[in-house]
């Protein structure tokens, strides 16, 4: 089916286990090579939904399909293999402390099996592609901020996975670093690869201009194609 | 494979070095675990030992009659042998058992005596003392046995004591190694969940179960074998001494298991057991942070979900 959605969301519901709904009945789909923003006031369902996509949690309801499988019901052995097509990228970057910026971007290929030869090729591949080429050798706590989330948006691409997940990357981020952060992010979408980022950042938003997804209490409230993001809009609209 | 077994090799020594404060810890908690074990096991085999021994060795004499012919003797001695739970048999002749009284005394007892008033006797050693009574039962109706004794009322009082110790001795180990393994898992699972952070970020870019158990569980397998090998040669080293010291000073030793035995088997044992459980602790521990990977959310209920 060459005109599938990679993220196919189909009246999706999500519990947590102190009963509280992440989300309901959630209808959503992601075409290939698309950049969607997911917004909404916090704890209204942005990472629950993204954490279906590479199965953190498992949907209670619903069908997900995610390039073209169904995932819902996919055993907790086929899981690892998912995820290697699917890049994730955290706002607290999760590096390895103690590992260099190579070690840290190559452990997501050693620990798949990846032969020493390929990860020697790609590694300086994808840190020349974030920028980080020269800084190779140092240690995350070397780094400022945006330059630490580089190297995690390195090695979440390090598999050209055909899908990049970002939950509020820029969330630890100054404006000037968070606009870099989602430019470098706009690039890699450029070359076809799908993103998906939550964020409440409405100045990134209203400045990139694409596709937005606003979420609340875990469904999807509207879907533009080249959305405005106003949470104050959203407050008073809240208020009232 | 073997460069995945590099690789988990690398991990696990980085993973050691990188934590060393806590994997010293660890170690040294493993080590004093299997030590206090083994020395508790060296007390209690040996407490065993003389207990078996004692048990196991127990004599009887079966008194003659005077005029027995030698040929009813041997005649004797086949049908005691044969019945169940003797070992050995040995005839003790009239003289024989004098003299050995003679041995035991320091006057010439052969001066005060016309004649030897001491039978002949069969000396019947038995396997246990369980069945000492009824030996004596089917013993003493043999024709020309007049007597059979074997210190019934001392034996009496001192069995319960014995098969108590027996008892003690074998819940005891069974504690002891139960206190270590408890011990040993929790100390590794310590160690492990300081990180959590690696067997996460190993999960997300699809590492499969067991690529990420193997660096941990080579980890937990050199905490139970570098611990284990350092108990047993304490405990090797030890022993030895305290035996050299006791063969020294008693004729009569009490520690009777062969020293190659005795620590050959609890190295086995110890190597084993601290083996086993540094695997299975790091396996459980690591089984713990993996399990909380996925979290499989309750099914709606149709009404749930309006």
């Amino acid at each position: 089916m060459p005109n599938e959605p990679v993220v196919h969301f189909q009246r999706v519901s999500l519990v947590y286990p102190n009963l509280v709904r992440a989300l309901v009945d959630v209808e959503f789909e992601v075409n290939e090579g698309e950049f969607v923003f997911l917004v909404g006031p916090t704890g209204c369902g942005k990472s629950s939904l993204l954490r279906c996509v590479y199965l953190a949690e498992r949907p209670s309801k619903g069908r997900l399909r995610v390039l073209g499988k169904e995932i819902s019901h996919l055993p907790p052995s086929k899981i690892p293999h998912l995820r290697r097509k699917i890049g994730v990228v955290f706002q607290d970057f999760q590096l390895l402390e103690h590992k260099t910026v190579f070690e840290n971007v190559a452990f997501a290929l050693q620990v798949i099996g990846a032969p020493p030869d390929d990860i020697k090729r790609k590694v300086p591949l994808a840190l020349r592609m974030v920028g980080l080429e020269n800084k190779t050798d140092m240690r995350p706590d070397e780094l400022s901020g945006g330059e630490q989330q580089r190297v995690a948006i390195a090695r979440a691409i390090i598999n050209t996975p055909p899908i990049v997940i970002c939950d509020e990357p820029t969330g630890n981020l100054d404006p000037d670093t968070s606009q870099e952060i989602v430019r470098l992010l706009t690039l890699i979408n450029q070359r076809g690869t799908t993103v998906l980022m939550a964020t409440h950042d409405s100045q990134i938003v209203n400045m990139f201009k694409r596709r937005v997804v606003y979420i609340e209490n875990g469904r999807i409230e509207w879907d533009h194609e080249i959305g405005e993001y106003k949470p104050d809009d959203e407050k008073l609209r809240l208020l009232s | 494979m073997m460069r995945s077994f590099g690789f988990f090799l690398k991990e696990t020594l980085d993973g050691i070095r990188r934590h060393s404060t806590g994997s010293l810890v660890t170690f040294v908690q493993v080590f004093m675990s299997l030590f206090f074990l083994g020395l508790s096991l060296i007390i209690i085999i040996n407490i065993n030992n003389i207990v078996g021994n004692f048990l196991n060795n127990l004599e009887m004499g079966a008194f003659l009659d005077d005029n027995i012919t030698y040929e009813q003797a041997v005649d004797l001695i086949n049908i005691v042998e044969d019945l169940p739970g003797v070992r050995e048999v040995t005839y003790v002749s009239k003289e024989e058992a004098f003299a050995f009284v003679q041995q035991h005394t320091t006057i010439d007892i052969s001066d005060l005596l016309a004649e030897n008033p001491l039978p002949a006797s069969l000396k019947i050693t038995v396997n246990s003392p369980r069945i000492a009574e009824e030996l004596k039962g089917s013993i003493v109706l043999l024709d020309g046995v007049n007597d059979v004794r074997y210190g019934e009322a001392q034996l009496q009082t001192i069995l319960p004591w014995l098969y108590a110790l027996e008892l003690i001795s074998f819940y005891a180990s069974i504690f002891l190694t139960w206190f270590a393994l408890i011990t040993i898992a929790n100390t590794i699972r310590l160690a492990i969940l300081n990180r959590q952070k690696e067997i996460k970020i190993m999960q997300l870019v699809g590492a499969t179960s067991w690529f990420i158990r193997l660096p941990f569980l080579i980890e937990g397998l050199i905490y139970g074998i570098i611990g284990a090998a350092l108990a047993i040669g304490i405990i090797a080293i030890g022993y030895n001494l305290v035996l050299k010291y006791v063969t020294e000073q008693f004729i009569f030793t009490p520690i009777t298991v062969d020293f190659n035995m005795m620590i050959g088997n609890l190295a086995i044992m110890v190597f084993v057991l601290g083996a086993f459980v540094g695997v299975i602790a790091s396996l459980i521990a690591v089984d713990k942070h993996l399990s909380q990977d996925v979290y499989s959310s309750p099914r709606l209920k149709k009404e749930a979900v309006r």
